[in-house]
């Protein structure tokens, strides 16, 4: 079943031209709650951005491909290429700052 | 944790900071001769004995070979808050501790100019007395995840599966209803799993040591049920040889789970209606009243409303039943639900059969998810079993439930349709379009290929928000939007088509039946309807089958100009 799942997280990042924005979550946590709906707002800021909600539960083996280890993460594609990678909860300015300095937004 | 665990980490920007041992502080430092290299300077004793030492074994030691195999996600996120200088706020991770016991632990983390060792500090002889350190708070939260798990319904509540928010709501109203004594009606379509929300209910209730009885109303006969739900004395009728306990009597100081209570014959309502207001009962053929105290929780799978309304169910009965309401949803309103659901189904069958990593493929699941599920989870059990016992292979391929669809499509004309599948496949564009060979840098760990695509040409409906497999939704291009979100767990965010009857519009129907060139059946498949639905939809909207058909024929009149198509 997880082979299932990363190839279909993996598909679906690599068949978005633009950028792809991976919300890894814990639903029981308040802090991921918060990210979602920040990652959520800072989506809006471009019309090609697509956001993949997924749970560590789920996803957490296929993040770590990325030293993603934890909740909430968000990681950041561009062409199927990671570009960012944020670990715990961020502010929407700093969200913005991070996608701005990588040159995303 | 002491008061000091509440304070924030110090200000980086203050010069020489000597920091409290703070109960949930983790220090650490570079080495001097090697600065990449992080030392913890200080770690709670708590957190040493997740690793299976005391803190003097660990401090002053590198922090990979301390942590490294035990917390990843700690040292990952020390090194690059180190690294980078940005702090890290909140960081839930989880893992096993040396003792295999399962953890969880918030990490809040942020590097300091000019930090001063301790005189006592075990890293003193290779670190700098003042320099740069990561401060990470580490709280333990294993309890506190375990118990909003539990709550939340990460994947288990009381043998029920599902962590879609339709579930959350279920095991949140289980909660709250379940140490009452008051009655509950579960509602829901069969195979939703009724039964187990009473079962839940009951374990959550101070009666839980007590017995839990359940009566299926559609099974007992009329004749049979007031001697069954109330017992009877001997000789009350032809046949009673002995005097019985009812049901109303095992079930005392527990709880009674009247299933279908739909289905209740009248005069057995007056009666029930009659012991759960007096909380007596008498037997059948029998003189005497008896106390029973019996929390009563019902099912149905019908609306009971509409049965008060039909003078079939008493409304008397009705109110003093439906005091809390649970509804259990059906599979389709929960498609985030089937991944933990047929793995499940996977592990169980794997042990009665004695084989091992049995999977479904991405298409076959794609394909389930595609489906109405009028069975519900019932039936998904059922069909997994079937395809599974028929497949040898370990790796189960959409193919495998071919003859499954095939009989489901007899058996329920408008949820699929073989026709409607091999016309979409033959019209269906590629929803995903491979990028260009070297676009992308690969990943750590990747050969820079991507996904094996197998099967019928797989991917999500990215591209153009068009299932690619729009069997039991079918997709109406006018309505489609390019989704914005995509849920990778709960399946894509629909957005094209509704099954809610009152969004099959007049204009929406006219078209399926146009495209259908009149025929009723395929219409309804087209709008992803059954067709008893569309009938009801029909007669709302006031419509006659035979004004439709008449705009089936006009369309295919123009699109079939030497009339020669279907119908003529």
């Amino acid at each position: 079943m997880n082979e299932a799942v990363h190839e279909e997280i993996e598909e679906l990042i690599r068949a978005r031209p633009g950028l792809v924005m991976v919300q890894l979550t814990e639903p029981c946590l308040e802090s991921s709650q918060q990210m979602e709906q920040i990652v959520g707002e800072i989506a809006k800021w471009r019309a090609d951005c697509a956001v993949i909600h997924a749970t560590f539960a789920l996803h957490g083996e296929w993040a770590r491909r990325d030293r993603v280890y934890g909740s909430p993460s968000t990681l950041v594609f561009s062409g199927g290429r990671l570009c960012v990678c944020v670990r715990g909860r961020v502010g929407p300015s700093r969200l913005r700052e991070t996608l701005a300095r990588a040159g995303l937004v | 944790m002491n008061d000091d665990s509440k304070a924030r980490i110090p200000n980086g920007g203050a010069r020489h900071q000597i920091v409290p041992s703070f109960s949930d502080l983790i220090v650490l430092v570079p080495a001097r001769d090697e600065e990449q290299t992080l030392l913890v300077h200080q770690a709670p004793t708590w957190v040493a004995h997740w690793l299976g030492r005391t803190p003097a074994e660990i401090e002053g030691r590198p922090l990979r070979e301390v942590f490294g195999s035990v917390m990843d996600g700690l040292t990952t996120v020390a090194e690059d808050v180190f690294r980078e200088g940005l702090p890290v706020d909140e960081y839930a991770i989880e893992f096993e501790d040396r003792a295999g016991a399962p953890r969880a632990a918030l990490l809040s983390a942020q590097r300091v100019p000019e930090y001063r060792l301790g005189p006592t500090s075990r890293a003193r002889e290779r670190v700098a007395e003042v320099g740069p350190a990561v401060l990470v708070r580490i709280q333990d939260i294993t309890e506190t995840m375990q118990a909003r798990r539990r709550l939340q319904g990460i994947g288990v509540y009381h043998g029920i599966l599902g962590r879609s928010r339709a579930m959350l709501q279920v095991f949140y109203k289980i909660e709250v209803y379940g140490p009452t004594d008051a009655p509950v009606v579960i509602s829901g379509e069969t195979g939703t799993g009724k039964e187990l929300v009473a079962r839940a209910l009951h374990e959550r209730s101070p009666r839980r040591a007590m017995p839990f009885v359940a009566v299926n109303c559609t099974a007992l006969s009329e004749d049979l049920f007031e001697s069954e739900l109330f017992g009877h004395e001997k000789g009350a009728f032809t046949g009673a040889v002995r005097s019985h306990k009812g049901r109303f009597e095992r079930a005392d100081k527990g709880t009674l789970f009247l299933d279908e209570i739909g289905d209740m014959p009248p005069r057995t309502q007056a009666k029930l209606l009659r012991a759960l207001e007096l909380g007596t009962i008498e037997r059948v053929g029998g003189e005497v009243e008896q106390p029973v105290n019996v929390r009563v929780l019902a099912a149905t799978n019908i609306s009971l409303e509409q049965a008060v309304a039909q003078r079939q169910f008493r409304a008397d009965l009705y109110h003093r039943l439906s005091v809390f309401r649970i509804h259990a949803p059906p599979l389709r309103d929960r498609p985030g639900d089937l991944p933990l659901l047929v793995d499940h189904y996977l592990e169980m069958l794997n042990r009665r059969y004695g084989r091992e990593g049995v999977r479904l493929t991405h298409d076959a699941m794609r394909l389930l998810g595609e489906y109405h599920w009028p069975g519900n989870v019932r039936e998904l059990r059922n069909v997994l079993e079937r395809v599974y016992v028929e497949t040898r292979a370990n790796v189960i391929g959409a193919n495998a439930f071919t003859e499954w669809i095939r009989e489901r499509d007899y058996l329920s004309a408008g949820s699929w349709n073989i026709e409607q599948l091999e016309h979409r496949r033959a019209w269906a564009p590629p929803l995903i379009t491979p990028l260009p060979p070297g676009v992308g840098a690969p990943r750590d760990g990747e050969t820079g290929e991507g996904p094996t695509r197998t099967g019928e040409g797989g991917g999500w409906p990215i591209a153009d928000g068009t299932p690619r497999f729009p069997l039991a939704r079918p997709a109406m291009p006018a309505a489609i939007e390019p989704p914005r979100t995509i849920d990778a767990v709960y399946s894509v965010v629909p957005g094209s088509v509704s099954r809610k009857p009152r969004e099959l519009t007049e204009e929406r129907i006219r078209r399926a039946f146009a495209q259908a060139g009149a025929n009723a059946t395929k219409a309804a498949a087209i709008l992803g309807v059954h067709k008893a639905t569309l009938y009801r939809r029909l007669k709302a909207l006031g419509l006659t089958r035979e004004a439709l058909e008449g705009v089936g024929r006009e369309a295919e009149g123009a699109t079939d100009p030497a009339g020669t198509g279907p119908g003529r």
